[in-house]
C-alpha cells in the first residue's frame, strides 16, 4: 500500500487554508479583545484586593478572596452565607424556571403544529414576550403584582383565592416566584419554538401509520413524538439551564437587593459595584464563570459520547 | 359531540395562551393612557385616551434621545459583527483545517460567558480607552455576546450553500473574497436579516453592560432609561410614565418581530437545533 | 486548443485510494469519455484535471505545462457541472460573463463573446432571465455557454445529460458532437451510460472499480470506441460496453491452435472461438464471450449449442430471448427480430459464430482476437 497517502497538501489547499485563517483573523482578534482579555483579568484581579475606584493599586493576595481561614473565622466569598444563598437561588430559580418552561413550551408548541385558523397570528403573538426587553417585562410585572394596585391581587381578591394583597415582589416567600412567574412568561415563547421545529422536523409516516392503527392520541405523543424530538429539546434544556444560571436583568430591577432573590450574579455586581469591592467581586464572578463552564463541559464530554456511543 | 368538545378545548386552550403572552402588554397600554389616582384603581379597559404620560416621558426624561442611543448602539453592533461574522463564517463553514471543530466550540463557549464574569475586566478595558460613558463603549462590550452567536448561525448557513455553486466560481477565477461577496452574500441575504435582527434585538434589550458603564442621562440606553424612572420620593414610582415608556420601546420591537417572525423563527432554530 | 497528459496520478482522499496509477494521453482537440461503474473515480479523474481536487501524487500536464499547483482558473479548462450551477440570482448574460468580468475583460468584448456563445446554443432570447425561468435543457446550454465564453483549450462535462429526460438526452447528445466539431476544442466527459460514450467518444477511457484498481491500476482499457467494442481486453470491459451484456459462458480449452481455440461447454457443446490462446493449456478454465447481437439461431451442427427458452422479451425494433444451456446457470441473450415467434419452452439451437467469440482465461483477460480490421463506423446499437 502507499504510505505516501499522507502527503503535505499542495500548493492550492495550502492556498485556501491560509485564506481561511486570513479570514478569521479579525473576528478572533475582537473576541479575544472583548472576551478573552476581559475575562483574563477578572480572574486577575480576583487574587488580588483591587478596589473598582482604584484599580491599578492592586496587590496579589491569592486565594484570600475565594476563602481564607484568618484569626478563628474563615473569610471569602466560599465563607460568605450571603453567596451560598445565591448559589441556591439561583439554582432553584434555574431548575423551576426551565421545568416550568418546557411544559409550557410543549403545550404550546404542541398546539402551534395542529393547523388551524389563525395560526399565524397565534404564532406572532407567543413571540411578543421573547422579544420585549428584559426591562420593559419586568416593569410590567412588576406593575401588575404590585401589592396595592396590581391587577392580579386584584383578580385573585375578587375570585376569593386570597383574603388579603400579596406583596409579591417583598415579601421573602414570594419575591422568587415572582420572578420565576416573569421569567416563565418571557422565556417559554423561545422555548416553544425551539420544540415547534422540532416537531416540524419530525417524519409524518409515523403518524399516519399510528393513525391507520388507531391509537390514541396521547399514547401517540409519548410512544413517538417524545422520543424522537428528546434530542432537540435536551439541546433546548440545556441551553435554558446555562441561561438561567446568569440571570441578572429581571431579578435587578423586579426585586433590587433582595436577599430571597439575589442570583449569583446580582451577588458579584453587587460587591462589584455597590461596594467596589473589585476583588472580591471578581472572585464571585469567576465562580459563576466556572459554574457554567464545567457544566457545558459536561454537557459537551456526555453529549459526545451518546453520540459516539450510538 | 366529542369532536366538537375537543375542538372546543382546543380553541379555549389557544384563547388562554394568547391571553397568558398578550395580556401583560396590553395592561401596560391600559396603564398608559392612566394618571394621578386612575392608576390606584384596576382597569381592564383604558378608561380615556390620555396622551400626557407619552408627553411627559418624551418631554421630561429626553426619551426620543435615549432611543435614539439604542438605535444608534444597536445598529453598529449588528454592522460590526456581520462583518466580521461573514468572513469568520465562509472560513469555518466552508474551508476544512486543522483546529476548526475546537474554533468554533470556543466561539459558542464565549457565548456562555456570564456577563458578570468578564464585568470588572472589561470595566478597566474600556476606561483604558477612555470609552467609559460613551456609546462606542457599549457597542465594543456587546460584541461579546453577538458575535458568537452571529457568527455560529451565520456558519450554519453558509456551510449549507451548495458546493457547486462555488466550484463554478472558482472555475471562472474568482478569489475567496470574490465569492463571498458577488456569489454568497446575494443568497445570504435572508440569513443576514435574521442574523441581524436577532442581534438587533439582543443589543437593544441589553442592561448590565448599558448599567454598569455609563453614568450620565445623555448616554443612557432605554432598558437603562426605563429601570431608573423615579418619581418624587423613593416609593413613588410614577407607573404611567413607566407604562408609557415601556409601550413606546416595544411597539417598535413587536412591530419587527411580527413582521420578520418567519426568519427571526427560522435563525434561533438555526443556531440552536441544528448547532 | 491543448493537449493533455496525466502520469501516474494518483489521489487519495485520507485513507482512501481513488485514482491508482492513471497514465493518459489526450490529443489537441480529441472527444475523450471516462466511463466506468460507480466508485471508479471518473468523476474525481475529471476535477483533477480541473484543478478542484489536488493530486495525490503524479504530474498533470496541460498544452505542455506542468498544472499541478495552478489554480483552476490559470489552466485553459472550463467545466460543465451537472446540475448546471448557474449563478442563481444573476440573468444568463451575467451567468456567461462573469468569469470575463473577474478577469476584468474589456465590456464590448465581454458582450461579443456572450452572444457569440449564446447564439451557438441558440439561446440568444433567453440572455435577460433568471435560471429560475429556464428549462432544464436551457439552463444546461447556459451552462455550456458559460464554459464556451472562457475559450479554453478543455472542455470538461460532468455527466451534463444525467438530469435531462430521456427525449432531451438524445438530442443533446447529438449537439454536444455537433459543438465538437464546430469548435474544435479537446473535450473530457464523464458519464455512466456506456451509450454516450460509444457514440460521442473518440477515446474510451473505461476505468476500474473495487479491488481490482489497487493490482491493476485505476484504467481498465483506453482506446477508440470500437476497439473496445470488438477488442475488450478482460471480461470487465467487455462486459460494460454493450448493451445488453455479452453473455460469459463457462468452459474449458479443449484445444488449440495458432488461430482458434476449441471450448467444452458445460452441456459438452464444442465451439470453436478465433482466438490466439497459445499461452494456455488444454484443460484449462476459460470463458467463452458473445454478444446477443452476434448469436444466431441456426439449424446446423458447428458452433452450435442446444437450449430452452426460459423468457423472452418483446422491444418493438427487436426481441430478446433469455435462454437456458444446460449446466450454466445464467440465461444466454439472444437477440432477434421482432417478427421472432419463439416462446417459453421452445427448445432451439444456438450458432455461435467463430468470428464473434471472444475468450478470457481464468483471470478474465482476453485472449486475442483473429478478426478482420474494424472499419471507422461505429457498432449498430
Amino acid at each position: 500500500m502507499n504510505a505516501r497517502s499522507q502527503l503535505r497538501p499542495s500548493l492550492l489547499t495550502r492556498q485556501r487554508v491560509r485564506t481561511a485563517w486570513l479570514f478569521l483573523t479579525p473576528m478572533l482578534i475582537v473576541l479575544a479583545l472583548v472576551a478573552g482579555w476581559p475575562l483574563a483579568r477578572t480572574i486577575g484581579f480576583s487574587l488580588t484586593d483591587a478596589n473598582l475606584s482604584d484599580l491599578s493599586n492592586a496587590r496579589f493576595i491569592g486565594f484570600e478572596n475565594y476563602l481564607v481561614y484568618d484569626s478563628g473565622e474563615w473569610y471569602g466569598v466560599l465563607a460568605d452565607g450571603a453567596w451560598w444563598n445565591a448559589v441556591w437561588n439561583t439554582l432553584k430559580f434555574a431548575v423551576i424556571s426551565v421545568t416550568l418552561e418546557t411544559l409550557l413550551g410543549l403545550i404550546v408548541a404542541l398546539v402551534l403544529n395542529t393547523p388551524f385558523k389563525g395560526r399565524g397570528l397565534v404564532r406572532a403573538a407567543v413571540l411578543i414576550p421573547w422579544a420585549i426587553p428584559a426591562i420593559v417585562s419586568a416593569k410590567m410585572w412588576g406593575w401588575m403584582l404590585h401589592d396595592q394596585f396590581g391587577i392580579l391581587n386584584h383578580i385573585l381578591l375578587s375570585m376569593g383565592l386570597i383574603a388579603a394583597p400579596l406583596a409579591w415582589t417583598a415579601s421573602p416567600g414570594l419575591a422568587l416566584t415572582a420572578v420565576i412567574m416573569v421569567d416563565v412568561w418571557k422565556t417559554t415563547p423561545f422555548m416553544a419554538l425551539l420544540i415547534l421545529a422540532a416537531l416540524q422536523m419530525l417524519p409524518t409516516d409515523c403518524y399516519e401509520a399510528a393513525r391507520i392503527d388507531g391509537v390514541h392520541p396521547v399514547k401517540v405523543f409519548f410512544k413517538v413524538t417524545l422520543p424522537l424530538i428528546k434530542p432537540a429539546l435536551m439541546v433546548a434544556v440545556i441551553f435554558r439551564l446555562l441561561d438561567a444560571l446568569r440571570i441578572f436583568d429581571l431579578i435587578y430591577v423586579l426585586t433590587a437587593n433582595s436577599k430571597d432573590t439575589m442570583s449569583m450574579s446580582v451577588y458579584a455586581r453587587q460587591q462589584l459595584v455597590d461596594f467596589q469591592a473589585a476583588g472580591y467581586g471578581s472572585a464571585a464572578s469567576t465562580l459563576l464563570f466556572l459554574t457554567v463552564a464545567l457544566c457545558t463541559v459536561l454537557y459537551i464530554t456526555l453529549g459526545r459520547v451518546r453520540f459516539d456511543g450510538r | 359531540m366529542k369532536r366538537f368538545m375537543s375542538r372546543l378545548g382546543f380553541y379555549l386552550l389557544v384563547a388562554a395562551i394568547m391571553l397568558y403572552t398578550v395580556f401583560p402588554f396590553y395592561y401596560a397600554i391600559v396603564t398608559s393612557f392612566k394618571t394621578g389616582p386612575e392608576l390606584f384603581s384596576a382597569d381592564y379597559f383604558p378608561l380615556r385616551w390620555n396622551w400626557d404620560n407619552y408627553i411627559s416621558v418624551f418631554r421630561e426624561q429626553s426619551f426620543a434621545h435615549t432611543i435614539f442611543n439604542s438605535v444608534q448602539v444597536s445598529f453598529a453592533v449588528v454592522a460590526v459583527s456581520l462583518f466580521l461574522g461573514v468572513t469568520a463564517a465562509f472560513a469555518l463553514g466552508r474551508v476544512q483545517f486543522r483546529g476548526r471543530g475546537l474554533l468554533l466550540l470556543t466561539v459558542l463557549g464565549v457565548s456562555m460567558f456570564p456577563q458578570v464574569a468578564v464585568l470588572s475586566g472589561m470595566f478597566e478595558l474600556i476606561r483604558c480607552l477612555g470609552l467609559y460613558n460613551h456609546l462606542p463603549g457599549l457597542v465594543i462590550s456587546y460584541l461579546i455576546f453577538t458575535l458568537p452567536f452571529t457568527v455560529w448561525v451565520l456558519t450554519t448557513f453558509m456551510r449549507d450553500l451548495p458546493k457547486e455553486l462555488e466550484e463554478a466560481a472558482i472555475m471562472d477565477g474568482a478569489t475567496p473574497w470574490d465569492i463571498i461577496i458577488k456569489v454568497f452574500l446575494p443568497l445570504m441575504w435572508p440569513a443576514l436579516v435574521t442574523t441581524g435582527l436577532l442581534a438587533f434585538i439582543a443589543a437593544w434589550n441589553e442592561f448590565l453592560f448599558a448599567l454598569t458603564f455609563t453614568l450620565s442621562n445623555t448616554q443612557r440606553t432605554v432598558p437603562v432609561a426605563i429601570a431608573l424612572i423615579s418619581g418624587a420620593s423613593q416609593h413613588e414610582l410614577p407607573w404611567g410614565n413607566i407604562m408609557a415608556a415601556s409601550v413606546t420601546v416595544t411597539l417598535p420591537v413587536a412591530g419587527l418581530v411580527l413582521i420578520f417572525q418567519r426568519r427571526i423563527v427560522s435563525g434561533l432554530t438555526a443556531g440552536a437545533v441544528k448547532g | 486548443m491543448a493537449g493533455i497528459r496525466l502520469h501516474e496520478v494518483c489521489k487519495s482522499f485520507g485513507k482512501t485510494r481513488v485514482i491508482e496509477r492513471v497514465n493518459l494521453d489526450i490529443a489537441d482537440g480529441e472527444f475523450v469519455v471516462f466511463v466506468g461503474p460507480s466508485g471508479c473515480g471518473k468523476s474525481t479523474l475529471l476535477r483533477l484535471v480541473a484543478g478542484l481536487e489536488d493530486l495525490t501524487s503524479g504530474e498533470l500536464f496541460i498544452a505542455g505545462q506542468r498544472v499541478n499547483d495552478v489554480p483552476p482558473a490559470q489552466r485553459g479548462v472550463a467545466m460543465v457541472f451537472q446540475s448546471y450551477a448557474l449563478y442563481p440570482h444573476m440573468t444568463v448574460f451575467d451567468n456567461m460573463a462573469f468569469g470575463l468580468k473577474l478577469a476584468k475583460r474589456d465590456r464590448n468584448e465581454i458582450k461579443n463573446r456572450v452572444h457569440r456563445a449564446a447564439s451557438l446554443l441558440q439561446i440568444e432570447h433567453l440572455l435577460e432571465r433568471l435560471p429560475k425561468e429556464l428549462s432544464g435543457g436551457q439552463r444546461q446550454r447556459t451552462a455550456i455557454g458559460r464554459a464556451i465564453v472562457r475559450q479554453p483549450g478543455v472542455f470538461l462535462f460532468d455527466e451534463p445529460l444525467s438530469n435531462l429526460d430521456a427525449a432531451l438526452r438524445v438530442q443533446t447528445r447529438i449537439e454536444i458532437a455537433k459543438l465538437h466539431r464546430e469548435l474544435g476544442a479537446s473535450m473530457i466527459y464523464v458519464t455512466h451510460d456506456q451509450m454516450e460514450a460509444m457514440t460521442l467518444a473518440d477515446k474510451i477511457v473505461l476505468l476500474n472499480a473495487g479491488p481490482v484498481v489497487r493490482e491493476e491500476g485505476s484504467i481498465a482499457q483506453a482506446g477508440p470506441p470500437l476497439e473496445l467494442y470488438h477488442h475488450p481486453v478482460n471480461q470487465f470491459a467487455a462486459g460494460f460496453i454493450g448493451s445488453p451484456k455479452m453473455n460469459f459462458l463457462p468452459g474449458q480449452l479443449a484445444r488449440i491452435e495458432p488461430a482458434r481455440a476449441t471450448v467444452t461447454l458445460p452441456d459438452g457443446s464444442m465451439i470453436d472461438a478465433a482466438v490466439d490462446a497459445t499461452t494456455a493449456k488444454p484443460g484449462d478454465t476459460v470463458t467463452l464471450g458473445i454478444r446477443p447481437e452476434h448469436i444466431v439461431i441456426s439449424d446446423g451442427s458447428d458452433n452450435t449449442t442446444p437450449v430452452e427458452v426460459a423468457y423472452v422479451e418483446h422491444l418493438g425494433e427487436s426481441s430478446f430471448l433469455y435462454t437456458r444451456i444446460q449446466g450454466i446457470e445464467n440465461p444466454v441473450a439472444v437477440r432477434q427480430e421482432s417478427s421472432t415467434l419463439a416462446k417459453i419452452g421452445d427448445r432451439l439451437t444456438l450458432g455461435l459464430a467463430t468470428q464473434h467469440c471472444h475468450l478470457f482465461n481464468g483471470k478474465g483477460h482476453a485472449f486475442k482476437r483473429w478478426i478482420k480490421p474494424v472499419t471507422g463506423a461505429r457498432p449498430v446499437l
